[in-house]
């Protein structure tokens, strides 16, 4: 390539003059290798536990870990989306200065390289803010985290060079593959646009743009067929992440929609003001490719945010449900002497059950599974095991039960050895005696109760036509010491303290996601109002008080950021109620409920953001409006 | 450079240029055939629509025509692909915007070599020095284009154009952003640039005070050369360019 040089050199330049413009993708992705150095080293941390460290706070390191990384995903998928946000809008409003390049002889090539050199740079400078930003952000998060009960209080994590070295390096890369579509599109520009202002309008919506959009409505949709099939312990990050594609689909083909949205939104403008709305209407409804990159980063902060709250409530509710029904007991029976209420007037059945969890290797991973020490009579009187292949009996010699999609999921075959690791023991290999149908969303394995100690609760049948109540009375007259709890309430707390959990995770990975768009929504909106300074000019120079440009300004940030927050809602519903309709397939129906309040939020924070950032940019263009006027 | 300038730095062999296809097709240029001798300055004007946009584009290969052939120092741009084409731009071909479309993160002098700076090549030892010397702009070779005036810029303009050595200037209403007296300076610069230095300039211009400083004026209407005018005065082209926009009135009507 000719002119390297040449080109790194005006590279640089276009950068240092134009910071304002490139600032969100620069601050955008300094956050996320902070950020990501901050995780790494907090998992290196974790990993070089010294050999004596206690089980709960490997486990609780293991956690906060599994935690980070989600948010890791979500960080990159939110800095390639701003960052290529920021490079598709830099790009578009240079077009002119680019055809002058053209025209004065850089090659489409040498154009396209312009744009790749600039977000070299940025990308380089973004990362090396990043790293320094990763030592106070490791201190804020484990901080955070401590404080939050996810991590021991006397836990330290140190910065490695490693971590930083790790985030880096794909900061850098994530940088420059984000803008390479957007140095395409600069390579296309033709060098006759540089002639007066022969601006030929491009078309709103490309093919590449439509296939791809597209491309990712039919990933999200297949992430959602996944979910059935899926082994148990990945539906929650499935559920998790199938937002993700629907998102980034929806604002590939905003520009398809945003045009009539934002006109529809903002007719009702039209009738209540004199010109300042029906200016804002046909800026929104003429300018659809800056309306739709304006609206994107709002559909994306809305369309997140209800779609990992809405998913993971959802999930949250029908884990609960499918707990509530795996039991047929009646009532559950803890404490000192609780085995012998087996003796008790009323009582058909009691059996006592532990409960732990059992790590499997199976597959060549090892993953963490709920399981159940039981003894095998009875069992089918307290919990729904429907049609059992085996001998649930055979729990007795060294045999496990397992749902009958768990155990396809592991590879395990009927009478075939299952590889486990019980608590405080050395692993063993079991044999398979029994697997059923349990519950929809994969219960917990049944292992012998000699295998995993730890407090037994007793469950209870009552006989037929026998008054739980009556019963729980009694038992409780026999030993003071003993609890009795109907099954329903136990189920009810156990599901809601999931439940809980899930919340915060989701809560935790929408509120960084959120940070992060947010910065994305103001950028883009700063550089879409502030870059319009002469068609102010123009507006004043006509008769328009500084105060109606300010009112158009106002009507415009309000309508974009609406069509962003309804198209976001539009996301929501599809992933929440796709979700839904998948749990139901699976048999297990829930009640869907959006997140209202919190999309509310959001969506409160966008119109904020949105409106600010248009106004104050505007405002300044308009201050500085005789120096607008006299040049161009 | 190096090359021998043939007599005609640029020639047209009827080109014909349409917009469009079907029934919404216009033809912006029906077959137009012209000769721009080397150190000569000519003029191009007609009313609005009568295609001199076009001719200047296709002429200076920003556009492609869609029939004919256009010769820029013996070279035939149908032939040549983008990259190339592109090259022959950069190399011979130097353009004047009237909207001056100078880079604004580079300075002036910046500016003026960046033309050279894109062919991979530094620009020699006082050869920007020189040419804003040229355009009598020695001392604002430092400055940005927003602390430059608009004649200035458009100076500036004219001495990147010059930067590459080309065989013809190209000049799109160079003066159609400045006020009369800023812009009788940037023609009677593109003058001197003829008379001294043996430049070749092709400007289109509506006004009829820029048109006189040229050697000679095409007249464009509808798409073809209706007429030519040489040693122009203002008063000739006017009444010239009057008696066309009056024809396209008449058969308006």
């Amino acid at each position: 390539m000719n002119g390297v040089a040449a080109l790194v050199g005006v590279a640089w330049l276009t950068l240092r003059s134009r910071v304002s413009g490139f600032a969100g993708a620069i601050v955008a992705l300094a956050l996320g290798v902070g950020y990501s150095g901050a995780a790494v080293s907090l998992l290196a941390t974790a990993s070089a536990l010294p050999p004596g460290t206690p089980a709960p706070l490997r486990r609780a390191v293991q956690e906060s870990g599994s935690l980070l990384v989600m948010l890791a995903v979500i960080g990159a998928f939110a800095t390639i989306f701003v960052v290529a946000g920021t490079f598709a809008f830099t790009v578009a409003q240079r077009r002119r200065e680019l055809a002058v390049l053209r025209a004065v002889g850089a090659t489409p090539g040498q154009v396209r390289g312009l744009v790749m050199a600039e977000a070299w740079l940025a990308a380089v400078m973004a990362s090396v803010i990043g790293t320094v930003l990763a030592f106070p952000l490791t201190a804020g998060v484990t901080a955070a985290l401590r404080g939050q009960g996810l991590l021991p209080a006397g836990f330290v994590s140190r910065v490695s060079p490693g971590a930083l070295f790790g985030a880096f390096v794909p900061g850098v890369v994530i940088g420059v593959v984000a803008a390479a579509s957007a140095a395409r599109r600069a390579s296309q520009v033709r060098p006759a646009e540089a002639l007066r202002d022969a601006a030929l309008a491009e078309p709103p919506i490309g093919r590449g743009r439509w296939g791809g959009g597209l491309a990712f409505l039919a990933c999200g949709a297949g992430m959602l067929a996944l979910v059935p099939v899926a082994p148990p312990d990945g539906r929650m990050p499935l559920t998790m992440f199938v937002s993700l594609p629907l998102v980034l689909g929806f604002a590939l083909l905003a520009p398809a929609f945003a045009a009539w949205v934002g006109a529809a939104v903002a007719t009702p403008l039209v009738r209540l003001t004199s010109a300042t709305g029906m200016l804002a209407r046909e800026n929104v409804r003429q300018a659809v490719r800056r309306t739709a990159s304006t609206a994107a980063p709002v559909l994306v902060t809305v369309g997140l945010t209800g779609s990992l709250l809405g998913g993971t409530a959802l999930l949250g509710r029908a884990i609960a449900a499918d707990a509530q029904r795996s039991w047929r007991s009646d009532l559950v029976v803890s404490g000192p002497g609780a085995a012998e209420v087996a003796a008790v007037p009323g009582v058909r059945v009691a059996v006592p059950v532990t409960a732990g969890e059992v790590e499997v290797s199976a597959n060549r991973t090892e993953r963490t599974v709920a399981a159940l020490g039981v003894l095998p009579e009875g069992i089918g009187q307290v919990m729904n095991v429907s049609h059992v292949a085996g001998d649930l009996a055979g729990l007795r010699h060294r045999g496990v039960a397992a749902d009958r999609r768990q155990a396809e999921g592991f590879g395990w075959r009927l009478g075939g050895p299952v590889r486990l690791a019980l608590p405080g023991r050395e692993p063993a290999v079991l044999r398979l005696a029994a697997v059923f149908d349990g519950s929809p969303l994969g219960g917990p394995l049944l292992v012998p109760q000699d295998l995993l100690p730890g407090p037994v609760s007793v469950h209870v049948a009552v006989g037929p036509g026998g008054d739980p109540r009556a019963v729980a009375a009694a038992i409780e007259r026999r030993s003071d010491r003993v609890r009795v709890t109907p099954t329903a309430e136990t189920t009810a707390a156990a599901g809601k303290a999931r439940q809980e959990g899930m919340r915060i995770g989701a809560v935790a990975l929408t509120g960084f996601a959120v940070a992060y768009t947010l910065i994305s929504v103001a950028n883009t909106s700063a550089m879409a109002f502030g870059s319009r300074r002469s068609e102010f000019a123009r507006l004043l120079r006509i008769g328009a008080r500084r105060a109606q440009v300010l009112r158009m300004v106002l009507w415009e940030s309000l309508c974009v950021a609406a069509t962003g927050a309804l198209l976001g809602v539009a996301v929501t519903a599809l992933a929440v109620l796709g979700l839904r309709e998948v749990l139901r397939g699976i048999g297990s129906a829930v009640p869907a409920a959006l997140p209202w309040a919190e999309t509310g939020a959001v969506v409160g924070a966008c119109v904020a953001v949105v409106t600010l950032s248009s106004l104050v940019p505007a405002a300044v263009a308009l201050r500085g409006r005789h120096d607008a006027s006299s040049r161009r | 450079m190096n090359q021998t300038h043939s007599p005609d730095a640029v020639r047209l062999i009827d080109v014909r240029r349409v917009y469009g296809s079907g029934p919404n097709a216009v033809a912006a240029l029906r077959g137009v055939s012209a000769d721009f001798p080397a150190r000569s300055f000519t003029a191009i004007m007609g009313p609005s629509g009568s295609g001199k946009s076009t001719l200047l584009q296709c002429a200076s290969g920003l556009d492609r025509p869609d029939g004919g052939r256009v010769l820029v120092g013996g070279v035939d741009l149908g032939r040549l692909d983008e990259r190339r084409l592109t090259e022959l731009r950069r190399d011979r071909i130097g353009f004047v915007f009237q909207s001056f479309n100078l880079v604004e993160s580079l300075t002036a002098a910046q500016n003026v070599a960046l033309p050279v700076r894109l062919s991979g090549r530094r620009p020699p030892a006082g050869h920007v020095e020189e040419l804003l010397r040229v355009v009598a702009l020695a001392d604002r070779a430092r400055h940005r284009p927003a602390e430059l005036s608009g004649g200035q810029q458009q100076r500036v303009a004219i001495a990147r154009a010059l930067a590459a050595g080309p065989e013809v200037l190209f000049a799109d209403e160079p003066t159609g952003a400045l006020d009369s007296r800023t812009g009788r300076e940037v023609l009677a610069l593109l003058r001197r640039l003829v008379g001294e230095r043996g430049d070749t300039v092709v400007m289109v211009t509506h006004d009829p005070l820029a048109a006189s400083h040229a050697d000679r004026v095409l007249f464009l209407s509808d798409g073809t050369i209706v007429d030519e005018l040489r040693s122009p005065t203002p008063a000739s082209v006017a009444s010239r360019l009057a008696d066309l926009e009056d024809g396209d009135r008449r058969e308006a009507v």
